[in-house]
């Protein structure tokens, strides 16, 4: 006890630099987050009015807010297509890059694959945004390859615009997905490939023991920030659709944000904000678990 | 000599001098008298004209005049400049404020102490209940001196009924208006003439009939966008809901001033009053204006149902409001329900293809106001018909100031700009490098011919609007409205569905300005009405 008492002491400019960075981390961060779970109580408008209710935001939320049990379906449909879409695509594509022959292509290839990100997501959104329009390029395809009759207001018709909204950004490709995958990859013992090979194991054979079960951690890391990607962001949707036609895109983080800045209703908002970390933290859990099995 | 004489001589020589001598002294003494009394008069004039001098001795002072809207700097430029040339001691500036959050801005221009004196702008009443600009009305009822009209007071040179009818709840007026907006169906006569329509509609039947006409003849009648971002499906619902529900007033506004008398017939009847929080959640608890019981609040949604099928219905749910716009540019469709805001663009707009040399879409467009609903359409019309939407647009207000002097030279400079020839010349104005007019709505001041073609949109006010039930009465209440409507107008739900979505939806919001006007609301009075409801 001593001894660490001592040893903060020696060090305490290290320490004491610190502290702007946590107060400020405090100011904007902690009591904001921390608050949310106090005000989830409140009937709060964000100002003057505030008046304690106990769990009636929750129970409203729950029992009595149809939009938003359909929002939380909405969402579990956006996490499931996400994390398939953000663990498979980048496992396919790391696995195909890695086992590029040429240095130089898999370079162009690793390459190729993170420059779109520097692409501001808007753009990507708003673009798309006019390939989904009536005489959008979606449409025009289809009209190419005599699929008129398939031709939609795909983000104007409930029946169609989840499913558009899901294929944004076709073919998924998430760049820092497939360079964690990439690095994994550096990362497996030649020698295991060596002994596979004496073995004589099939490609499939090949990725299913030897490299997938090497990947784990990382599809795990990669999960849950895919997940907690689907849960939390809202701003493809806000532009695209605002959470309709009839909230058939509505999401939890939209209603969040829809609650607390635009109808002042504050504690309601906190509320959404609660079960969605609830969500979150069971997921994430969840996955720990899964990891711990492994 | 004088010795010499006889004595008759001397005896009348005598009497010449002596009334010569009377005569002179009479005339001086008269002469002194009328100098007196000149002497006084000077001195009297002397004094009035000192008070008068001191009253209209030259101006002289600095003042800043600010506007939102880029497009009316040049004519304030000019109202200045023509200001300037007749007070030479006067300097007034012009400029503009940043036109998206103005109010943010001029709130913290009167907080830091630098709001300009003048100020034109969409709204006033805010800034008046903070105490920052001054009440208007002794100054509307001076003579305006630059005004050739004739008229006694200064606000007898506005169109009636709006000085008026911008008063705040206090009875201020706060803003010396400039501008009306009016709403119109702005309509392609060429696509008209093709689908064989000689006549415009004047009644919603006959609106409907023309639709008919038009989607046979295989375009599009009406461009709609189903999104808040196009509210031209709800503005209609605006005018209605305050023609079906008029009768409902004198039932809904039950706390009123003393002796007010309401006349559907008369405009500024409802000046003053409003309708509470705490009255309109009783008149919906005993289902006046509750859609699901109240057939006044409902036809409005039925008559507009019928619409639907002349709308772009194929995509109306996915486009914005500009691709409505577009729809209407591009001769896709045959009529959009806009503001005389949206002349200009569209005058440029149809410039820009003659430019280009695409001749064949340029087409010729006209204006028609929104046809009457009549009792064929709802029995509920029992009091009036429906009003044209449109109303003050923009106006000027006051800074509140210690400077007397500037707060004169503010007054008088919104005088003369507001004299009927001046504000002519203004309205008139046109962009030398477009050749159209700066400023295409419509003006207050009397005698300002609109512009040629917004002639029908002139927003005429014929009866007394105090909308005892509307569409919405909050922000939330106002999106699960366009997701109500977006449904009900695309058969996704059925018109009872609808109506009881549209019930639970405005209770809601009902109940919810309770809280929020809280301090507004007198509970026991709600408990008292309510007595006896089920």
């Amino acid at each position: 006890m001593k001894r660490g008492f001592q040893s903060t002491m020696n060090h305490r400019n290290i320490y004491l630099a610190l502290i702007p960075a946590f107060l400020l981390l405090s100011v904007f961060q902690y009591i904001p987050f921390f608050s949310a779970f106090y005000r989830a109580f409140f009937d709060w408008n964000g100002a003057q009015r505030s008046e304690f209710i106990g769990w009636d935001n929750f129970t409203t939320l729950l029992a009595d807010d149809p939009v938003f049990i359909r929002s939380l379906g909405t969402m579990g449909i956006i996490v499931a297509v996400n994390l398939v879409q953000g663990v498979g695509m980048a496992l396919l594509l790391a696995t195909l890059i890695h086992h590029v022959r040429s240095e130089r292509l898999k370079y162009f290839y690793r390459i190729m694959v993170i420059i779109h990100a520097v692409v501001p997501s808007i753009v990507t959104t708003l673009l798309w945004k006019n390939f989904y329009s009536t005489d959008g390029l979606v449409n025009q395809l289809l009209s190419a390859v005599g699929l008129e009759s398939y031709a939609s207001t795909w983000l104007g018709d409930e029946r169609t615009a989840l499913g558009a909204i899901l294929f944004l950004g076709f073919p998924w490709v998430n760049g820092v997905f497939t360079l964690i995958y990439l690095a994994a990859y550096l990362g497996i013992n030649p020698e295991i490939y060596e002994a596979g090979r004496i073995d004589g194991v099939t490609a499939w054979k090949r990725f299913r023991y030897i490299e997938f079960s090497s990947l784990i951690p990382q599809t795990r890391l990669i999960a849950v920030l895919s997940i907690i990607g689907s849960i939390q962001n809202f701003e493809g949707i806000l532009i695209l659709t605002n959470g309709g036609p009839a909230y058939s895109t509505l999401v939890p983080g939209l209603m969040l944000y829809q609650y607390a800045f635009k109808y002042s209703q504050m504690g309601y908002a906190s509320a959404i904000g609660v079960l969605m970390f609830i969500i979150i933290l069971s997921l994430t859990l969840l996955n720990r678990k899964w990891g711990a099995n492994e | 000599m004088f010795l010499n004489m006889n004595k008759y001589k001397r005896a009348n020589l005598f009497f010449i001098v002596a009334f010569l001598i009377v005569s002179v002294l009479t005339g001086c003494n008269q002469n002194s008298d009328n100098s007196s009394t000149v002497v006084s008069e000077q001195s009297e004039e002397a004094a009035v004209t000192n008070e008068n001098e001191k009253e209209s001795a030259p101006m002289a002072g600095e003042i800043t005049v600010v506007t939102l809207y880029k497009e009316n700097v040049k004519n304030l430029e000019q109202a200045a400049n023509d200001y300037m040339a007749l007070h030479e001691k006067v300097k007034i500036t012009v400029k503009q404020m940043p036109y998206d959050g103005y109010g943010e801005w001029l709130k913290s221009q009167f907080l830091s102490n630098n709001a300009p004196e003048v100020i034109f702008t969409e709204g006033a009443n805010e800034f008046k209940a903070t105490d920052h600009i001054i009440s208007l009305n002794d100054y509307l009822e001076e003579p305006n001196p630059y005004s050739n009209s004739g008229n006694q007071k200064w606000k007898d040179d506005f169109v009636s009924p709006y000085v008026d009818l911008s008063k705040d709840a206090g009875g201020s007026v706060n803003m010396v208006p400039w501008s009306l907006f009016g709403i119109g169906i702005y309509y392609n006569k060429g696509l008209f003439e093709k689908a064989g329509i000689s006549e415009l509609p004047k009644t919603w039947n006959e609106f409907m009939s023309v639709g008919e006409k038009l989607k046979q003849s295989g375009v599009i009648p009406w461009a709609v966008a189903l999104k808040p971002s196009d509210a031209q499906t709800a503005w209609p619902l605006f005018i209605m809901h305050a023609a079906t529900t008029r009768s409902l007033v004198p039932e809904v506004n039950l706390r009123t001033a003393d002796g007010w008398n309401f006349d559907a017939n008369n405009p500024l009847s409802v000046q003053g009053e409003t309708i509470g929080p705490d009255e309109r959640y009783v008149a919906f608890k005993k289902g006046l204006i509750d859609p699901a019981k109240s057939k006044a609040m409902a036809d409005p949604y039925r008559v507009m149902k019928q619409a639907a099928q002349y709308m772009n219905s194929k995509d109306f749910l996915a486009i914005e409001g500009g691709d409505a716009i577009n729809k209407f540019v591009n001769g896709e469709s045959a009529m959009l329900y806009q503001g005389t805001w949206y002349l200009p663009s569209l005058q440029t707009k149809l410039a820009e293809y003659k430019a280009n040399g695409q001749n064949d879409k340029v087409f010729e467009f006209g204006i028609f106001p929104f046809p009457q609903i009549t009792n064929e359409n709802t029995d509920t019309l029992t009091m009036g018909g429906v009003n044209q939407l449109g109303g003050l647009r923009n106006g000027f207000m006051v800074k509140k100031m210690d400077d007397e002097n500037k707060t004169k030279i503010a007054i008088d400079f919104l005088k003369f700009i507001t004299s009927p020839q001046e504000a002519d010349k203004l309205f008139q104005m046109t962009d030398p490098e477009t050749g159209f007019r700066y400023i295409t709505d419509i003006s207050t001041v009397q005698g300002v011919a609109p512009m040629p073609g917004t002639e029908e949109m002139q927003p005429k006010q014929e009866w007394a609007d105090m909308t005892a039930g509307g569409v919405n009465y909050d922000q939330k209440d106002w999106d699960e409205f366009w997701v109500q409507w977006q449904q009900y107008l695309t058969d996704r739900i059925s018109e009872e569905q609808f109506l009881a979505q549209r019930s639970k939806s405005n209770l809601e919001a009902l109940e919810r300005n309770l809280k929020v006007f809280e301090k507004d609301v007198d509970q026991a009075w709600i408990e008292e009405q309510l007595q006896g409801l089920k």
